[in-house]
């Protein structure tokens, strides 16, 4: 990783009101010459960029992988006997079969949607909910804001793991209660997050001067507060994902991801489990795309903080 | 502070009632319950087990019935243990969790603190890269991954530790590793980080423009320094060791509250799995607070609201 | 405010410190292992040449025993260890058949309505009390006390009084059960049950001291507490971790027990457990993982155990189409049931071809043959386009339910692609367990269950009961009177042969309805070391008697 000079630029941090989340000053630049310097310094960060490019090819290999080869990702040896289990990645398997015959290849392309889409799904909606929650709260301020909060604080209290493994037995295998599962307490941080950016972004004159002007409420968050959180928001979606791929690994590989024939990374690394002994890769396969993945993806959300306010590097 | 101190302490109690109440709803909103069975248990069995546990009474007198024996330590008895209360569970599986954790904090510290140093006092080096490497690759192996790669390689292909259990030091290096290896990455990041930072402070600067020797800044000013965050990232570093401990826990049968609790939900022991979340949370929110305290304590620079 | 900064250092670096020191010096300690007895002199005998010095056994239980209380225990798991540290009135043999135990003797009525067991006299408990008819008479009027709220109360149903008492409606000095002398056990029974004596043998009708049990309440059954009459002796039991049992120096036929020292450790995952039996820790491992059988199965260790349980496919008979037994039939002849085993089972199970399966006396008159190991694909399609569905054009998608399992999900799997193959377009759908349970018992909206049951006593009975109608354990909505009337009348036929005739008829008509379709006859694959002498897992409940056991040289 290539590291600019320490202290260039750098500025003294003020604490944003006893979190542990340091944001600094948010940067109030017009939207265009930002986004230029974003992208500018994010493609001179060689591993960043490379990170990148890494996902993105993750996502190309999940979408257009199960057309690659002549299997689909639930045909095994009932089907089409010619399948034989447990091939170890051979010039027409190119990772090998599983216990049915299945095609590994195939099945971590599945995966891999499954995987990226309730990553993605999840982040949103966490995103959505902690956003919308953490901005309200801090715009609105005083008893409002006070109550909002103890409520986080609360839920702050509640061990995710656990939580999680009794919501999936509630909600049963699927894509759906696994979103739920992940998302129910992910938003409080970046609720957090927001609620710090906006007590302070609502202290700026444009917001007294918009107010003064008779703005609504809703107008002023989402017209001036909310753009001008958007850098720490796309930041914290790069980090929550690789978050959520874990989150949804670690379910899945305790028995509680999507049923069989459908595949995630996850559900994967559990049946490969099971087979540790004897045919190892089948564990290793999908856990090097798990932590290629969570790797890229921490790089690349790095790097965008990084191009985005440059004075918090080097300070996570 | 003392005053903020009592307040916030006073503050869990409401919390850990919400936490009671929250998983005894879910408890109650999972499908089946701790009777039930394949085999099909005649009309009068069943009515005599949920007697015996008091699963006959309304929802409200069951939970408002828990809440005053949990506020006199009493957590009930387990529903499929049939000879454990649940403070016998937690007395037998807590010990071991916290030895667990103890074991791969103290690990991760003992890689992660010297690696962060010395990644920031040789910046932009071999070492520095070198370190920032394992600690990024460390952070995104998944804790699934480690431990059965572990487990194949040095006990059933190379035979030297044994593969599972909790049952002295030999079986303790494993589960330690697999749970320490990405909070060492963590602590190593963060302590480099704050390193680099608080080599460009103020007072560093002029320590080494009085010509004290780099060793003696070093060690007196920015290592003590750099360590505060370090501090106060342990708190929310918690919900990852637990979450880890799960997984360790399941994949090398240790004897902890991770493997209990799965087990439990699946058995729908509903007085185990309100303890262990009862427990959890209470750890969490106790963690939190430690955490809220030493944050005034080491920087006095953060106010109060 | 600096003093205190370094004092919070000092602490978390000292912990750092102490923890690493910890791994780093334990693991010197601990590299001195027990010294194996060599080529010791101590051997007199030349039988005993061949035996090891350390007459060890560590055999993996996979949990932790719910109950180690005979009333109370209703799994294989507790039943293990409780078999070895109680004895009941009776043993069994490899093959079922009852040996003496507690009781020297045992004698029935000519009706079958009433067992006489003589007890020895001379069998004392571990406390030095001796064992008694009341002992017995104790524990069985306990497990049917309602106060208990004992799960397995319904075993001794069949005992006059017990079901009255156990629903709250009768008392214990209604049950027919007398102590007539300390060594006198009269048992008498609503109906004859052929099966009542080799019955004993299962951990709710064992002995308890009533006088240890209610000094300590439930924790009784704690090591310090605990007061047994087996060839065992229960001397620690660290919850979730290990068992250790030593052999009881004191009981009857102590001289002839060789095994000494049984470790247990308990654990859960599989692909765990395996991995602790190949690196040397575990002798005995009892669950296989599916996806490493064909490895396993090429092993010295493998070994085979028969067990009585059939691994069966249920169909809601009153959901269409599968209300239409031509429907049932199709979809049953459809299935490879074979390749099932060879593929995705794998532990050498033999293709079901009726419910009760062989081990179970009577099985050879019993067994139907209208299913066979491999799909009729034909005779399918010709069925499925009797009942309107010519290749399955029109017929609604058919849904399996299971319960979360890699097994499970597999064979779902397999029927899925073979009921493709007759044009039936299928999804599956999975529950966790007790989730799973509660919908295939409660929700009419079930369609093709899986389920499986493993006998609690050796008899066709325990089979065919189930899908009486309206049955606990009957989740297809079927119900046959001729059945339920061959099942009634079993219990008062004049002798084997003609109970025998009965159940032929109710496996006839379930054969013919259709109401579930088997799929394979359990078996009990195991991995057991081979220095382990006389190691057999019971059919009935998997059971072990330890004290046969002999550990070889190796």
């Amino acid at each position: 990783m290539k590291d600019e000079p320490i202290g260039k630029g750098v500025k003294k941090f003020t604490s944003v009101d006893g979190e542990t989340f340091d944001a600094g000053e948010p940067l109030v630049l017009e939207q265009s010459t930002l986004l230029g310097d974003v992208v500018r310094r994010y493609s001179h960060n060689r591993a960043a960029m490379a990170a990148l490019f890494i996902l993105l090819f993750m996502i190309i290999y999940s979408t257009v992988g199960p057309w690659l080869r002549p299997w689909s990702f639930d045909e095994g040896l009932y089907s089409n006997p010619s399948l034989i289990p447990y091939q170890l990645p051979n010039l027409a398997h190119w990772f090998g079969t599983d216990q049915n015959g299945r095609d590994l290849f195939v099945r971590l392309a599945m995966g891999g949607r499954v995987s990226l889409l309730i990553a993605f799904a999840a982040t949103g909606i966490v995103l959505v909910i902690g956003v919308l929650y953490g901005s309200l709260a801090g715009f609105i301020g005083g008893k409002t804001d006070e109550v909002m909060m103890r409520f986080v604080d609360v839920l702050y209290g509640l061990p995710y793991l656990p939580f999680a493994i009794i919501l999936l037995v509630i909600l049963g295998a699927g894509i759906v209660p696994m979103l739920l599962a992940l998302a129910v307490v992910s938003w409080l941080t970046p609720s957090r997050l927001v609620r710090g950016q906006m007590l302070t972004l609502k202290q700026n004159e444009y917001v007294e001067a918009a107010r003064a002007l008779g703005a609504t409420r809703g107008r002023i968050i989402f017209r001036h507060l909310l753009p001008n959180t958007l850098g720490i928001i796309v930041v914290a979606m790069f980090l929550e994902v690789p978050g959520m791929i874990l989150g949804e690994a670690t379910l899945s590989f305790l028995g509680l991801g999507i049923s069989s024939p459908d595949a995630s990374w996850g559900t994967l690394a559990s049946e490969g489990w099971k087979a540790l002994r004897s045919h190892p890769w089948m564990i290793i396969l999908p856990g090097i795309f798990i932590a290629v993945t969570v790797l890229c993806f921490n790089f690349v959300g790095d790097g965008f903080r990084d191009a985005i306010d440059p004075r918090t590097k080097e300070t996570k | 502070m003392t005053k903020l101190i009592v307040r916030r302490v006073l503050w869990t109690i409401p919390v850990v009632i919400v936490v009671i109440f929250l998983t005894f709803l879910l408890m109650k909103a999972i499908p089946g319950g701790p009777f039930t069975s394949e085999r099909g248990v005649p009309e009068e069995i069943l009515r005599n087990m949920n007697a015996k546990y008091g699963l006959d009474r309304p929802w409200y007198e069951q939970f408002f019935r828990y809440i005053w024996h949990a506020a006199q330590g009493d957590l009930g008895v387990s529903m499929t243990q049939k000879s454990r209360t649940v403070v016998d569970v937690i007395g037998d599986a807590f010990p071991v969790s916290i030895h667990l954790g103890v074991l791969a904090f103290g690990l991760a510290m003992l890689i992660g603190i010297p690696a962060g140093v010395v990644a920031a006092l040789k910046h932009n080096t071999f070492w520095d890269y070198g370190a920032m490497f394992y600690s990024t690759v460390g952070w995104a192996l998944p804790h699934f991954i480690v431990g059965p790669v572990l487990m194949y390689v040095f006990a059933l292909k190379l035979g030297w530790l044994p593969t599972s259990r909790w049952t002295g030091p030999q079986s303790w290096i494993l589960p330690t590793i697999t749970l320490g290896t990405a909070l060492s990455a963590y602590f190593a990041r963060l302590t480099r980080g704050s390193m680099l930072e608080t080599l460009q402070q103020d007072y560093v600067r002029t320590a080494m423009a009085k010509g004290l020797p780099f060793r003696t800044v070093v060690l007196k000013h920015v290592l003590r320094n750099s360590l505060i965050p370090v501090v106060t990232q342990a708190g929310p570093l918690l919900g990852f060791v637990i979450t880890g401990s799960f997984i360790t826990e399941y994949v090398f049968a240790i004897p902890g509250l991770g493997k209990y609790f799965v087990s439990s939900v699946g058995n729908r022991d509903y007085s185990v799995v309100m303890g262990l979340a009862v427990l959890l949370s209470s750890i969490i929110i106790f963690a939190n607070l430690v955490v809220d305290i030493l944050y005034g304590v080491l920087d006095p620079r953060i106010r109060y609201e | 405010m600096d003093g205190l900064k370094r004092t919070w250092l000092g602490v978390i670096l000292v912990v750092a410190l102490v923890a690493a020191l910890g791994v780093v010096v334990g693991c010197g300690d601990t590299t001195t292992t027990v010294a194996p007895g060599g080529d010791s002199t101590s051997t007199t005998a030349t039988d005993m040449g061949d035996l090891a010095e350390d007459q060890t056994l560590a055999l993996n239980l996979s949990a932790e025993p719910p109950s180690l209380d005979p009333n109370l225990a209703t799994d294989t798991t507790s039943a293990l260890v409780i078999n070895n540290i109680f004895e009941g009135l009776v043993h069994l043999d490899n093959d079922g058949n009852p040996l003496p135990g507690a009781a020297e003797s045992w004698e029935s009525s000519d009706d079958g309505l009433t067992y006489t067991f003589n007890l020895r006299g001379t069998d004392t408990w571990s406390n030095g009390d001796p064992v008694t008819s009341m002992d017995f008479k104790n524990s069985w009027t306990r497990i049917l006390d309602p106060a208990t709220a004992a799960d397995y109360a319904y075993m001794l149903y069949q005992i006059v009084g017990a079901e009255d008492f156990n629903g709250g409606t009768g008392t214990a000095d209604a049950l027919g059960i007398d102590a007539t002398d300390p060594n006198t056990l009269v048992v008498t029974l609503t109906s004859p049950a052929p099966w009542f004596v080799p019955m004993m043998n299962h951990q709710a009708f064992f002995p308890i001291p009533k006088a240890t049990v209610d000094a300590f309440g439930d924790k009784w059954t704690e090591p310090v507490n605990i007061v047994t009459n087996g060839p065992y002796s229960f001397v620690e039991w660290n919850h979730d971790s290990d068992i250790l049992l030593t052999k009881w120096a004191d009981f009857r036929e102590a001289e002839s027990i060789t095994l000494e020292t049984v470790k247990m450790s308990m654990i859960n995952e599989e692909t765990t457990a395996v991995a602790a039996f190949e690196n040397g820790e575990i002798d005995v491992q009892d669950a296989l993982p599916t996806a490493d059988m064909p490895r396993l199965k090429q092993l010295p260790q493998y070994k085979m155990f028969p067990t009585l349980g059939v691994y069966y496919y249920g169909f809601n008979t009153k959901q269409p189409p599968l209300d239409d037994v031509k429907v049932r039939k199709a979809l049953a002849l459809a299935i490879d049931r074979q390749a099932i085993i060879d593929n995705i089972a794998q532990a050498d199970q033999q293709a079901a071809s009726s419910i009760t399966p062989p081990g179970i006396p009577g099985f050879d008159v019993m067994v139907q043959d209208f299913l066979k190991p491999t799909a009729q694909v034909d005779e399918a399609k010709a069925l499925l386009a009797e009942a309107g569905f010519p290749d399955g054009a029109g017929m609604p998608e058919i849904v399996i339910y299971h319960n979360t399992s890699e097994g499970h999900a597999a064979i779902a799997t397999a029927v899925q692609e073979q009921w493709k193959a007759i044009g039936v377009n299928v999804t599956i759908k999975n529950m966790e367990w007790k989730q799973y349970l509660d919908f295939v018992q409660n929700n009419d909206d079930v369609m093709v269950y899986r389920m499986g049951w493993i006998a609690d006593f050796a008899d066709a009975y325990n089979f065919l009961e189930l899908f009486r109608t309206n049955s606990g354990n009957n989740y297809t909505r079927w119900g046959s009177a001729d059945f339920d009337k061959a099942l009634t009348d079993s219990l008062s036929a004049a002798d084997d042969a003609a109970r025998w005739d009965l159940y032929t008829q109710a496996e006839k008509i379930a054969s013919d309805e259709m109401p579930i379709m088997p799929i394979y006859w359990y078996t009990n694959p195991d991995l057991v070391q081979e220095w382990v002498d006389g190691y057999f897992a019971q059919p009935l409940g998997n059971q072990v008697n330890l004290w046969v056991i002999k550990i070889l040289k190796h």
